[in-house]
Protein backbone atom coordinates (compact mmCIF):
# COMPACT_ATOMS: atom_id res chain seq x y z
CA UNK A 1 0.00 0.00 0.00
CA UNK A 2 2.81 2.36 1.05
CA UNK A 3 4.61 1.64 -2.19
CA UNK A 4 1.72 2.51 -4.47
CA UNK A 5 2.80 6.15 -4.87
CA UNK A 6 6.50 5.40 -5.26
CA UNK A 7 6.39 4.31 -8.88
CA UNK A 8 4.83 7.51 -10.24
CA UNK A 9 7.24 9.52 -8.08
CA UNK A 10 10.22 7.70 -9.58
CA UNK A 11 8.89 8.16 -13.10
CA UNK A 12 8.44 11.86 -12.41
CA UNK A 13 12.03 12.16 -11.19
CA UNK A 14 13.25 10.35 -14.27
CA UNK A 15 11.30 12.74 -16.44
CA UNK A 16 12.78 15.78 -14.68
CA UNK A 17 16.44 14.93 -14.89
CA UNK A 18 18.34 13.96 -18.00
CA UNK A 19 19.40 10.34 -18.39
CA UNK A 20 23.08 9.61 -17.83
CA UNK A 21 23.87 9.52 -21.54
CA UNK A 22 22.08 12.78 -22.40
CA UNK A 23 23.74 14.60 -19.51
CA UNK A 24 27.20 13.65 -20.71
CA UNK A 25 29.01 15.49 -23.47
CA UNK A 26 32.24 14.41 -25.11
CA UNK A 27 34.60 16.47 -27.18
CA UNK A 28 37.69 15.02 -28.84
CA UNK A 29 40.65 16.66 -30.53
CA UNK A 30 44.28 15.92 -31.39
CA UNK A 31 46.99 17.85 -29.55
CA UNK A 32 50.45 17.22 -28.09
CA UNK A 33 50.78 14.22 -30.38
CA UNK A 34 47.83 12.43 -28.86
CA UNK A 35 44.04 12.26 -28.67
CA UNK A 36 42.50 14.44 -25.99
CA UNK A 37 38.99 13.71 -24.70
CA UNK A 38 37.05 16.22 -22.64
CA UNK A 39 34.06 14.54 -20.97
CA UNK A 40 31.64 16.75 -19.06
CA UNK A 41 28.63 15.79 -17.01
CA UNK A 42 25.56 17.85 -16.29
CA UNK A 43 26.65 20.83 -18.41
CA UNK A 44 24.21 22.19 -21.03
CA UNK A 45 25.36 21.25 -24.54
CA UNK A 46 26.21 24.75 -25.77
CA UNK A 47 28.19 25.59 -22.65
CA UNK A 48 29.95 22.23 -22.77
CA UNK A 49 30.94 22.83 -26.39
CA UNK A 50 32.32 26.29 -25.57
CA UNK A 51 34.27 25.00 -22.56
CA UNK A 52 35.73 22.08 -24.50
CA UNK A 53 36.79 24.43 -27.31
CA UNK A 54 38.64 26.56 -24.76
CA UNK A 55 40.44 23.45 -23.49
CA UNK A 56 41.38 22.60 -27.07
CA UNK A 57 42.78 26.11 -27.64
CA UNK A 58 44.73 25.83 -24.38
CA UNK A 59 46.29 22.48 -25.37
CA UNK A 60 47.33 23.79 -28.79
CA UNK A 61 48.88 26.91 -27.22
CA UNK A 62 50.79 24.91 -24.59
CA UNK A 63 51.99 22.44 -27.23
CA UNK A 64 53.35 25.29 -29.31
CA UNK A 65 55.11 26.87 -26.33
CA UNK A 66 56.48 23.67 -24.81
CA UNK A 67 57.58 21.52 -27.71
CA UNK A 68 61.33 21.09 -27.42
CA UNK A 69 62.16 22.32 -30.91
CA UNK A 70 60.54 24.98 -33.04
CA UNK A 71 59.43 28.57 -32.55
CA UNK A 72 57.80 28.25 -29.12
CA UNK A 73 59.30 29.34 -25.80
CA UNK A 74 61.00 25.99 -25.07
CA UNK A 75 62.25 25.62 -28.64
CA UNK A 76 63.84 29.06 -28.41
CA UNK A 77 65.35 28.27 -25.02
CA UNK A 78 66.88 25.01 -26.29
CA UNK A 79 68.25 26.85 -29.29
CA UNK A 80 69.73 29.58 -27.06
CA UNK A 81 71.30 27.02 -24.67
CA UNK A 82 73.81 26.21 -27.38
CA UNK A 83 74.55 29.82 -28.24
CA UNK A 84 73.82 32.94 -26.21
CA UNK A 85 71.93 33.32 -22.93
CA UNK A 86 68.50 34.88 -23.33
CA UNK A 87 65.50 35.60 -21.18
CA UNK A 88 63.04 32.81 -20.41
CA UNK A 89 59.32 33.65 -20.20
CA UNK A 90 58.03 33.44 -16.62
CA UNK A 91 55.58 30.64 -17.33
CA UNK A 92 58.25 28.42 -18.87
CA UNK A 93 60.74 29.29 -16.13
CA UNK A 94 58.19 28.20 -13.50
CA UNK A 95 57.50 24.99 -15.39
CA UNK A 96 61.19 24.14 -15.69
CA UNK A 97 61.79 24.96 -12.02
CA UNK A 98 58.99 22.57 -11.04
CA UNK A 99 60.39 19.87 -13.34
CA UNK A 100 63.85 20.36 -11.85
CA UNK A 101 62.39 20.07 -8.34
CA UNK A 102 60.83 16.71 -9.29
CA UNK A 103 64.11 15.64 -10.88
CA UNK A 104 65.84 16.32 -7.58
CA UNK A 105 63.15 14.52 -5.56
CA UNK A 106 63.59 11.42 -7.73
CA UNK A 107 67.38 11.49 -7.63
CA UNK A 108 67.42 12.27 -11.35
CA UNK A 109 65.25 9.28 -12.38
CA UNK A 110 62.80 11.79 -13.84
CA UNK A 111 64.99 14.07 -15.89
CA UNK A 112 63.69 16.99 -17.99
CA UNK A 113 67.14 17.53 -19.53
CA UNK A 114 67.08 14.51 -21.83
CA UNK A 115 66.28 16.45 -25.01
CA UNK A 116 69.47 15.54 -26.83
CA UNK A 117 69.16 11.87 -25.84
CA UNK A 118 65.52 11.69 -26.98
CA UNK A 119 66.58 13.27 -30.28
CA UNK A 120 69.47 10.81 -30.60
CA UNK A 121 67.03 7.91 -30.27
CA UNK A 122 64.56 9.54 -32.67
CA UNK A 123 61.59 9.41 -30.30
CA UNK A 124 61.15 13.18 -30.44
CA UNK A 125 58.85 13.40 -33.44
CA UNK A 126 55.21 12.36 -33.54
CA UNK A 127 55.44 11.58 -37.23
CA UNK A 128 58.47 9.34 -37.34
CA UNK A 129 59.80 6.21 -35.68
CA UNK A 130 63.45 5.19 -35.47
CA UNK A 131 64.60 2.27 -37.62
CA UNK A 132 67.55 1.32 -35.40
CA UNK A 133 69.01 2.29 -32.01
CA UNK A 134 71.79 4.89 -32.01
CA UNK A 135 75.38 3.57 -32.21
CA UNK A 136 76.72 2.69 -28.71
CA UNK A 137 79.48 5.31 -29.14
CA UNK A 138 76.86 8.04 -29.58
CA UNK A 139 75.14 7.03 -26.34
CA UNK A 140 78.49 6.85 -24.53
CA UNK A 141 79.29 10.36 -25.79
CA UNK A 142 75.93 11.63 -24.50
CA UNK A 143 76.56 10.03 -21.09
CA UNK A 144 80.02 11.61 -20.93
CA UNK A 145 78.89 15.15 -21.74
CA UNK A 146 75.16 15.25 -20.84
CA UNK A 147 74.42 18.37 -22.89
CA UNK A 148 71.44 20.26 -21.43
CA UNK A 149 68.43 20.31 -23.72
CA UNK A 150 65.00 20.37 -22.16
CA UNK A 151 62.32 17.89 -23.22
CA UNK A 152 59.23 18.15 -21.04
CA UNK A 153 57.57 15.00 -22.38
CA UNK A 154 56.53 13.05 -19.29
CA UNK A 155 55.56 16.27 -17.51
CA UNK A 156 54.06 18.84 -19.89
CA UNK A 157 51.02 16.68 -20.59
CA UNK A 158 50.29 16.45 -16.87
CA UNK A 159 50.62 20.21 -16.47
CA UNK A 160 48.32 20.74 -19.45
CA UNK A 161 45.72 18.40 -17.92
CA UNK A 162 45.93 20.32 -14.61
CA UNK A 163 45.46 23.65 -16.39
CA UNK A 164 42.55 22.30 -18.42
CA UNK A 165 40.82 21.19 -15.21
CA UNK A 166 41.48 24.64 -13.66
CA UNK A 167 39.96 26.25 -16.75
CA UNK A 168 36.83 24.10 -16.45
CA UNK A 169 36.53 24.77 -12.72
CA UNK A 170 36.86 28.53 -13.34
CA UNK A 171 33.83 28.20 -15.63
CA UNK A 172 31.91 26.60 -12.77
CA UNK A 173 32.11 23.06 -14.17
CA UNK A 174 32.27 20.50 -11.37
CA UNK A 175 32.08 17.13 -13.12
CA UNK A 176 34.62 16.39 -15.84
CA UNK A 177 37.40 14.19 -17.16
CA UNK A 178 40.28 15.55 -19.21
CA UNK A 179 41.99 12.55 -20.79
CA UNK A 180 45.16 13.27 -22.79
CA UNK A 181 46.05 10.03 -24.56
CA UNK A 182 45.25 7.79 -21.60
CA UNK A 183 46.56 10.13 -18.90
CA UNK A 184 43.72 11.83 -17.12
CA UNK A 185 42.34 13.85 -14.25
CA UNK A 186 38.74 13.39 -13.16
CA UNK A 187 36.74 15.77 -10.98
CA UNK A 188 33.31 15.33 -9.46
CA UNK A 189 31.11 12.41 -10.53
CA UNK A 190 28.98 11.08 -13.32
CA UNK A 191 25.60 11.73 -11.76
CA UNK A 192 24.88 9.19 -9.06
CA UNK A 193 28.09 7.27 -9.48
CA UNK A 194 31.81 7.93 -9.59
CA UNK A 195 33.76 8.14 -12.86
CA UNK A 196 34.89 4.65 -13.95
CA UNK A 197 38.44 4.36 -15.22
CA UNK A 198 39.89 1.33 -16.98
CA UNK A 199 43.62 0.54 -16.91
CA UNK A 200 45.14 -1.06 -19.99
CA UNK A 201 46.86 -4.44 -19.85
CA UNK A 202 50.44 -3.82 -21.00
CA UNK A 203 50.93 -7.16 -22.73
CA UNK A 204 47.43 -7.84 -24.10
CA UNK A 205 46.90 -5.15 -26.73
CA UNK A 206 43.45 -3.61 -26.53
CA UNK A 207 42.57 -5.33 -23.25
CA UNK A 208 41.63 -3.57 -20.05
CA UNK A 209 43.33 -5.19 -17.06
CA UNK A 210 41.71 -3.42 -14.16
CA UNK A 211 39.15 -0.81 -13.26
CA UNK A 212 38.82 1.76 -10.54
CA UNK A 213 36.42 4.48 -9.54
CA UNK A 214 38.03 7.91 -9.41
CA UNK A 215 37.76 10.02 -6.28
CA UNK A 216 36.27 13.52 -6.31
CA UNK A 217 39.49 14.92 -7.76
CA UNK A 218 42.00 12.35 -8.89
CA UNK A 219 44.53 11.86 -11.68
CA UNK A 220 45.31 8.46 -13.19
CA UNK A 221 48.57 8.37 -15.13
CA UNK A 222 50.11 5.28 -16.72
CA UNK A 223 53.55 4.97 -18.31
CA UNK A 224 54.01 1.86 -20.43
CA UNK A 225 56.74 0.42 -22.62
CA UNK A 226 54.08 -0.37 -25.27
CA UNK A 227 53.24 3.25 -26.11
CA UNK A 228 56.02 4.01 -28.61
CA UNK A 229 58.48 1.35 -29.66
CA UNK A 230 60.29 -0.23 -32.58
CA UNK A 231 62.01 -3.53 -33.23
CA UNK A 232 65.56 -3.92 -34.46
CA UNK A 233 67.24 -7.28 -35.05
CA UNK A 234 64.59 -9.05 -32.98
CA UNK A 235 64.90 -6.71 -30.00
CA UNK A 236 62.31 -4.25 -28.86
CA UNK A 237 63.24 -0.66 -27.98
CA UNK A 238 60.69 1.60 -26.30
CA UNK A 239 60.52 5.33 -25.61
CA UNK A 240 61.04 5.56 -21.82
CA UNK A 241 64.75 6.29 -21.52
CA UNK A 242 66.86 5.69 -18.42
CA UNK A 243 69.03 8.79 -17.80
CA UNK A 244 71.60 6.57 -16.04
CA UNK A 245 72.24 4.28 -19.01
CA UNK A 246 70.98 6.22 -22.04
CA UNK A 247 68.92 3.14 -23.03
CA UNK A 248 65.22 2.23 -22.64
CA UNK A 249 64.18 1.16 -19.15
CA UNK A 250 63.98 -2.53 -18.26
CA UNK A 251 61.91 -4.64 -15.91
CA UNK A 252 58.55 -2.88 -15.69
CA UNK A 253 55.98 -3.02 -18.49
CA UNK A 254 53.74 -0.36 -16.99
CA UNK A 255 53.35 1.92 -13.99
CA UNK A 256 50.03 3.47 -12.92
CA UNK A 257 49.97 6.31 -10.40
CA UNK A 258 46.95 7.85 -8.63
CA UNK A 259 47.35 11.37 -7.29
CA UNK A 260 45.38 14.60 -7.23
CA UNK A 261 48.07 16.51 -9.11
CA UNK A 262 48.31 15.42 -12.76
CA UNK A 263 51.73 17.01 -13.29
CA UNK A 264 53.19 15.09 -10.36
CA UNK A 265 51.46 11.87 -11.45
CA UNK A 266 52.92 12.27 -14.95
CA UNK A 267 56.52 12.75 -13.79
CA UNK A 268 56.10 10.07 -11.11
CA UNK A 269 54.91 7.40 -13.57
CA UNK A 270 58.06 8.00 -15.64
CA UNK A 271 60.35 8.08 -12.59
CA UNK A 272 58.98 4.79 -11.23
CA UNK A 273 59.36 3.09 -14.62
CA UNK A 274 63.01 4.21 -14.63
CA UNK A 275 63.51 3.15 -10.98
CA UNK A 276 62.56 -0.37 -12.03
CA UNK A 277 61.31 -3.54 -10.31
CA UNK A 278 63.49 -3.32 -7.19
CA UNK A 279 63.46 0.39 -6.44
CA UNK A 280 60.06 1.74 -7.49
CA UNK A 281 58.65 1.69 -3.92
CA UNK A 282 61.49 3.90 -2.61
CA UNK A 283 60.93 6.41 -5.42
CA UNK A 284 57.17 6.38 -4.80
CA UNK A 285 57.77 7.10 -1.11
CA UNK A 286 60.22 9.90 -1.94
CA UNK A 287 57.53 11.57 -4.05
CA UNK A 288 54.87 11.16 -1.38
CA UNK A 289 52.77 8.78 -3.51
CA UNK A 290 50.44 6.31 -1.89
CA UNK A 291 48.44 4.57 -4.62
CA UNK A 292 50.58 2.84 -7.26
CA UNK A 293 50.23 -0.28 -9.41
CA UNK A 294 53.07 -1.72 -11.49
CA UNK A 295 53.14 -4.60 -13.98
CA UNK A 296 56.43 -6.44 -14.35
CA UNK A 297 57.85 -7.71 -17.65
CA UNK A 298 56.85 -11.24 -16.66
CA UNK A 299 53.24 -10.25 -15.93
CA UNK A 300 53.46 -10.03 -12.13
CA UNK A 301 51.41 -7.18 -10.73
CA UNK A 302 52.27 -5.24 -7.58
CA UNK A 303 49.96 -2.81 -5.80
CA UNK A 304 50.59 -0.57 -2.82
CA UNK A 305 48.32 -1.06 0.22
CA UNK A 306 46.49 2.17 -0.71
CA UNK A 307 45.91 0.99 -4.30
CA UNK A 308 44.73 -2.52 -3.46
CA UNK A 309 41.21 -1.67 -2.24
CA UNK A 310 40.71 0.71 -5.20
CA UNK A 311 41.20 -1.82 -7.99
CA UNK A 312 38.97 -4.43 -9.56
CA UNK A 313 40.64 -6.81 -11.99
CA UNK A 314 38.76 -7.70 -15.14
CA UNK A 315 39.78 -11.37 -15.05
CA UNK A 316 40.89 -13.85 -12.43
CA UNK A 317 44.14 -14.38 -14.36
CA UNK A 318 45.20 -10.82 -13.62
CA UNK A 319 44.04 -11.12 -10.02
CA UNK A 320 46.09 -14.27 -9.46
CA UNK A 321 49.26 -12.46 -10.53
CA UNK A 322 48.71 -9.56 -8.14
CA UNK A 323 50.43 -9.01 -4.81
CA UNK A 324 50.45 -6.14 -2.34
CA UNK A 325 53.83 -4.45 -1.82
CA UNK A 326 54.30 -1.93 0.95
CA UNK A 327 56.16 1.35 0.56
CA UNK A 328 59.14 1.99 2.82
CA UNK B 1 23.36 -7.80 23.36
CA UNK B 2 25.94 -9.72 21.38
CA UNK B 3 27.12 -8.05 18.21
CA UNK B 4 27.98 -11.25 16.37
CA UNK B 5 26.88 -14.85 16.66
CA UNK B 6 29.39 -17.63 16.07
CA UNK B 7 27.96 -18.30 12.60
CA UNK B 8 28.45 -14.67 11.58
CA UNK B 9 32.11 -14.79 12.49
CA UNK B 10 32.61 -17.90 10.36
CA UNK B 11 31.02 -16.14 7.38
CA UNK B 12 33.10 -12.98 7.94
CA UNK B 13 36.32 -14.97 8.21
CA UNK B 14 35.48 -16.92 5.05
CA UNK B 15 34.74 -13.69 3.16
CA UNK B 16 38.02 -12.11 4.26
CA UNK B 17 39.96 -15.20 3.17
CA UNK B 18 38.27 -15.18 -0.23
CA UNK B 19 39.16 -11.57 -0.94
CA UNK B 20 42.77 -12.13 0.07
CA UNK B 21 43.17 -15.35 -1.85
CA UNK B 22 41.58 -14.70 -5.19
CA UNK B 23 40.72 -11.02 -5.60
CA UNK B 24 37.15 -12.20 -5.72
CA UNK B 25 35.85 -8.71 -6.42
CA UNK B 26 36.08 -8.85 -10.19
CA UNK B 27 34.90 -5.94 -12.29
CA UNK B 28 31.50 -6.71 -13.69
CA UNK B 29 30.38 -3.47 -15.31
CA UNK B 30 29.70 -3.07 -19.01
CA UNK B 31 29.49 -5.48 -21.88
CA UNK B 32 30.56 -6.11 -25.45
CA UNK B 33 30.48 -3.26 -27.93
CA UNK B 34 27.92 -3.35 -30.78
CA UNK B 35 29.36 -0.98 -33.36
CA UNK B 36 32.46 1.03 -34.28
CA UNK B 37 32.39 4.71 -35.19
CA UNK B 38 35.15 5.73 -37.58
CA UNK B 39 36.16 9.35 -38.07
CA UNK B 40 38.53 10.56 -40.78
CA UNK B 41 39.69 14.03 -41.88
CA UNK B 42 37.72 14.46 -45.09
CA UNK B 43 34.52 12.50 -44.52
CA UNK B 44 31.51 12.27 -42.23
CA UNK B 45 31.79 9.75 -39.39
CA UNK B 46 30.77 6.25 -40.47
CA UNK B 47 29.42 3.43 -38.33
CA UNK B 48 30.56 -0.17 -38.79
CA UNK B 49 28.33 -2.84 -37.22
CA UNK B 50 30.37 -5.41 -35.30
CA UNK B 51 28.01 -8.32 -36.00
CA UNK B 52 29.25 -8.83 -39.59
CA UNK B 53 32.87 -9.64 -40.50
CA UNK B 54 34.14 -6.95 -42.88
CA UNK B 55 37.29 -5.23 -44.12
CA UNK B 56 36.97 -1.47 -44.72
CA UNK B 57 39.38 1.05 -46.19
CA UNK B 58 39.15 4.57 -44.80
CA UNK B 59 40.84 7.48 -46.57
CA UNK B 60 43.13 9.51 -44.30
CA UNK B 61 45.58 12.39 -44.74
CA UNK B 62 48.44 10.13 -45.85
CA UNK B 63 46.45 7.37 -47.56
CA UNK B 64 44.07 4.53 -46.76
CA UNK B 65 43.83 2.92 -43.30
CA UNK B 66 42.42 -0.61 -43.23
CA UNK B 67 39.99 -1.70 -40.51
CA UNK B 68 38.99 -5.31 -39.97
CA UNK B 69 35.82 -6.37 -38.13
CA UNK B 70 35.79 -9.98 -36.96
CA UNK B 71 33.95 -11.84 -34.18
CA UNK B 72 32.44 -8.67 -32.75
CA UNK B 73 35.76 -6.82 -32.58
CA UNK B 74 37.53 -4.23 -34.72
CA UNK B 75 41.21 -3.38 -35.33
CA UNK B 76 43.57 -1.50 -37.61
CA UNK B 77 45.33 -4.01 -39.87
CA UNK B 78 47.20 -1.44 -41.95
CA UNK B 79 47.86 2.29 -42.10
CA UNK B 80 50.31 4.50 -43.97
CA UNK B 81 52.00 5.77 -40.78
CA UNK B 82 55.55 5.12 -39.65
CA UNK B 83 55.04 4.16 -36.04
CA UNK B 84 52.17 1.67 -36.61
CA UNK B 85 50.90 2.42 -33.11
CA UNK B 86 47.35 2.02 -34.44
CA UNK B 87 48.05 -1.52 -35.63
CA UNK B 88 49.80 -2.31 -32.34
CA UNK B 89 46.68 -1.19 -30.47
CA UNK B 90 45.08 -4.55 -31.28
CA UNK B 91 41.43 -5.49 -31.13
CA UNK B 92 38.77 -3.26 -29.60
CA UNK B 93 35.69 -4.99 -28.26
CA UNK B 94 34.58 -3.20 -25.09
CA UNK B 95 32.34 -0.19 -25.33
CA UNK B 96 34.32 3.04 -25.04
CA UNK B 97 37.70 1.73 -26.29
CA UNK B 98 39.49 3.91 -28.84
CA UNK B 99 42.35 3.38 -31.29
CA UNK B 100 43.77 6.03 -33.57
CA UNK B 101 46.21 6.57 -36.40
CA UNK B 102 47.06 10.17 -35.55
CA UNK B 103 49.37 10.90 -38.51
CA UNK B 104 46.59 9.71 -40.84
CA UNK B 105 43.82 11.37 -38.82
CA UNK B 106 41.73 8.19 -38.54
CA UNK B 107 40.07 7.36 -35.21
CA UNK B 108 37.94 4.33 -34.36
CA UNK B 109 35.86 4.02 -31.20
CA UNK B 110 33.63 1.11 -30.27
CA UNK B 111 30.27 1.79 -28.65
CA UNK B 112 26.82 0.48 -27.90
CA UNK B 113 25.84 -1.96 -25.22
CA UNK B 114 26.57 -0.81 -21.71
CA UNK B 115 29.48 1.60 -21.67
CA UNK B 116 31.95 0.17 -19.25
CA UNK B 117 34.53 2.90 -18.70
CA UNK B 118 34.35 6.67 -18.85
CA UNK B 119 38.06 6.68 -19.75
CA UNK B 120 40.91 4.20 -20.09
CA UNK B 121 44.37 4.95 -18.70
CA UNK B 122 47.22 3.61 -20.83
Amino acid sequence: MMRAWLLPAILLLAACGPGPEEAETRHRFMAMGTLVDVTLYGVPAAEAEAAAREVETLFHALHREWQPYGDGALGQLNHALGTVPGTVPTDLATLIAEAERLAEATGGLFDPRLGALVKLWGFGSDETMPAAPPPPEAIAAWLATRPVEYDLGGFAKGVAVDRAIELLQARGIEHAIVNAGGDLRAIGRKGERRWRIGIRAPRDAGKVMAALEAGDDESVFTSGDYERWFEFEGRRYHHILDPRTGYPTEGLASVTVLHTDAALADAAATALAVAGPADWPATAAALGLEAVMVVHDDGRIELTPAMQPRVWFTSEDYGRQARVRSLP
Amino acid sequence: MKLFRAGDLVVLAAAAALVGASWAALWSGGGPAEFAVVTAPAAAAQTLPLDADTVTEVAGRLGPSTLEVRDGRVRFTDSPCVGRLCVHSGWLDRSGQVAACLPNGVVVEVGGGRREFDAVSH
